[in-house]
């Protein structure tokens, strides 16, 4: 307990140092901008920003991204309740019930508990982090290559059942994702892959043209083929602090929906974007009146926010003490630590304590300024709502062209993110989602590496896989999760929720 | 133009990377279980991302289901004016796109970034205002936007980007 206050204490002096001050600040600024904005990303605007962390420390440059990363969920939830647009993916059930509030003229009220909510469930998930790092990166020091292996596994299952629509299209993009990370140079060979005969990429396809063209270039496309019409803005806020009877109402769904944000959020294989489903799912079933949900109903709001946000914090956990990014978002912060030499993994938390403990400290710091941005700032927030789309959508792909070029200097670098713009906007046509492809990215070297070494370590068996008792456990969850998604009943679900 | 052929469709598209990925690594050692070569992972993964696509083939001929498309082709069958329509986007991003690529080294932010605004612009034209006053905003907005730019990645995060290396040799 002694060693976690003092882990802490150095973990605030690092983040309460000039410079990450205000780099975090300034990360949960633009976090709240782009959460607030519909149409641009977490995903694309760390891909964008990734250059300039380049000349940071890398702690300062960890802070930036992670406060861009939970500011955008903040923010997501003011273009919910505001607008009725879910301004990120994660606060699509925020709409729910925080458009019906504004409506009524309970708009401030509505941002109130959403922001509480978030602080609480923030603060919480940190805590967790804080005290869930050291004791994990234990357990993953015991992990072999088999467990390594399992663990992704077990990740990509969970994000081909996470994804909406056909489970077979999305474990097609997982494939097709773990195929793209095969082009490049052969891990133990050094000969050149799939590479075309192009020698830009031996090098491998870089993660942050592939994520723009994915989540920037794509996105534009599609929203440009829904018709713009401008959004109905809720203007009247009201008060913004909730009753007493209000904050009484909210606290149970706050802290159930944090517990189910804490936890899977630790998942591998973005958990998180579960968890504000569960959540309402929870609340709907626990309420006296279930029909006042879609109405207004004040729970249906906290719990999911809270459940979004503690998500949105302990998704750090695979990442920080395994090595293994949950999400995309993780992956780019991935790339943010191999440019500064720093190799994800257990080890990190003893060798560059500063690093791990300063994180969980800025996290929290950035949860309190969250709060002062969001509640009093919220009217600049209404102003840029009003921005339109055909304004927006230039700006957004001049700075993804930047942002791209300036990561490598490669003018080819910018048509290779269009070209996969183009190919990502004819899968989704199809019918495939990009997430999972992403992520079948990210794990795909780890993933073959791994799988390479327990096999020489096995000489050629399987057997270790399922031998060996941490493995065969995660390959069994996997198993579930797979076939608990392909029962009739469950998959109906899917397709209902995909649909609406 | 319904689920059938959507699916049908994502399946044949599967099919054809699959069979590209194989044609590339052909050439790559497979290698044994025990020492696996380079071409295995690209081949194994090549050869499931197939039975996905046949898979998927076969299941939108077998299942029968009328939902509607979301397939700018349907459009294009469709005929009529409307015709380049869908088009329309993914045309003007795209020549965006190139243009800032290939003239960002050369002329710099100055030329590339106006060029790569306004013809994105060129994705979304409101038929409701007038074309010159579309016009001017489009050009006012592609100098503030650029100005804006270059304070912001040169002045402020000094990023190495080229300006304007033929006016003032950065």
């Amino acid at each position: 307990m002694g060693e976690l206050f003092d882990n802490l204490r150095l973990g605030f002096a690092t983040a309460l140092s000039l410079v990450n001050l205000a780099l975090c600040l300034g990360g949960c600024m633009i976090g709240t901008l782009i959460g607030v904005l519909p149409g641009i990303g977490p995903i694309a605007t760390i891909a964008m920003l990734l250059p300039i962390t380049f000349n940071l420390e890398p702690t300062g440059a960890l802070i930036l991204l992670a406060g861009i990363y939970y500011g955008a969920q903040y923010g997501g939830s003011t273009a919910a309740i505001l607008v009725n647009i879910p301004g990120e993916a994660t606060s699509v059930v925020t709409v729910l019930d925080g458009h019906p509030m504004a409506r009524q003229g309970r708009a401030g009220v509505a941002l109130g508990i959403a922001a509480i909510g978030s602080f609480i469930a923030g603060t919480i998930g940190t805590l967790v982090v804080a005290g869930l790092g050291v004791p994990l990166s234990e357990v993953a020091l015991w992990f072999g290559p088999p467990e390594y292996f399992s663990l992704m596994l077990l990740g990509l299952s969970l994000a081909v059942v996470l994804a909406q629509g056909s489970l077979l299209k999305a474990g097609a993009m997982v494939l097709l994702g773990l195929l793209l990370s095969t082009i490049g140079a052969d891990l133990e060979t050094g000969q050149d892959r799939l590479t075309f005969g192009f020698d830009d990429l031996s090098d491998g396809l870089d993660f942050a043209v592939l994520a723009m063209g994915l989540f920037g270039f794509a996105e534009v496309l599609r929203n440009l083929e829904g018709s713009e019409h401008q959004p109905k803005i809720e203007s009247r806020i009201g008060r913004l602090l909730p009753s007493r009877a209000d904050f009484k109402q909210a606290l149970g769904p706050i802290l159930r929906g944090t517990g189910l944000g804490t936890v899977l959020g630790i998942l591998p294989g973005n958990g998180a974007v579960l968890a504000p489903f569960a959540s309402y799912a929870l609340e709907k079933r626990l309420a006296d009146e279930p029909s006042r949900f879609g109405k207004g109903a004040i729970e249906g709001v906290a719990g999911p926010e809270a459940a979004n946000n503690a998500g949105a914090q302990t998704a750090f956990i695979p990442l920080l003490t395994l090595g293994i990014p949950p999400n995309a978002v993780m992956a780019l912060m991935v790339g943010a630590m191999t440019i500064h030499g720093i190799i994800p993994g257990p080890q990190v938390i003893t060798n560059r304590p500063d690093l791990f403990w300063g994180m969980v400290a800025s996290m929290w710091i950035g949860n309190v300024a969250l709060l002062a941005i969001n509640l009093p700032l919220v009217g600049l927030w209404v102003r840029l709502l009003r921005v339109p789309y055909r304004l927006m959508f230039p700006a957004i792909l001049v700075f993804c062209c930047i942002g791209i070029y300036s990561l490598n200097n490669r003018p080819g670098d910018v048509l290779l993110m269009a070209g996969f713009g183009l190919a990502a906007h004819c899968l989704y046509k199809f019918g495939f989602e990009p997430a999972p492809l992403l992520l079948g990215f990210v794990l795909g070297r780890l993933l073959e590496e791994k799988l390479r070494q327990a096999l020489v370590l096995s000489r050629g068996s399987f057997l270790p896989f399922v031998a060996r008792p941490v493995s065969c456990a995660l390959l069994l969850v996997a198993l579930v999760v797979i076939i608990v998604a392909l029962l009739p009943s469950v998959s109906k679900k899917r397709a209902e929720v995909s649909l609406s | 133009m319904g689920r059938v052929s959507r699916d049908l469709g994502a399946g044949l598209c599967l099919l054809g990377i699959s069979l590209l990925a194989i044609w590339q690594g052909s050439e790559l050692e497979l290698g044994t279980l025990r020492q696996m070569g380079p071409g295995m992972m690209p081949r194994v993964l090549a050869v499931l991302l197939g039975v996905c696509g046949v898979a998927l083939s076969v299941r939108s001929l077998t299942e029968r289901s009328a939902q509607p498309s979301a397939l700018p082709v349907a459009a294009l069958v469709a005929g009529g004016a409307a015709r380049w329509a869908p088009l329309r986007g993914p045309v003007c991003l795209l020549a965006a796109a190139g243009a800032f690529g290939l003239t960002v080294r050369p002329l710099g932010l100055v030329v590339a970034a106006p060029l790569g605004i306004l013809l994105s612009m060129g994705a979304h034209v409101d038929a409701s205002r007038g074309q010159r006053r579309w016009l001017l905003e489009s050009l006012a907005f592609a100098l503030g936007l650029t100005l804006f730019c270059v304070l912001l990645f040169r002045t402020l995060l000094s990023l190495p980007m080229p300006v304007a290396p033929w006016l003032i040799g950065y």
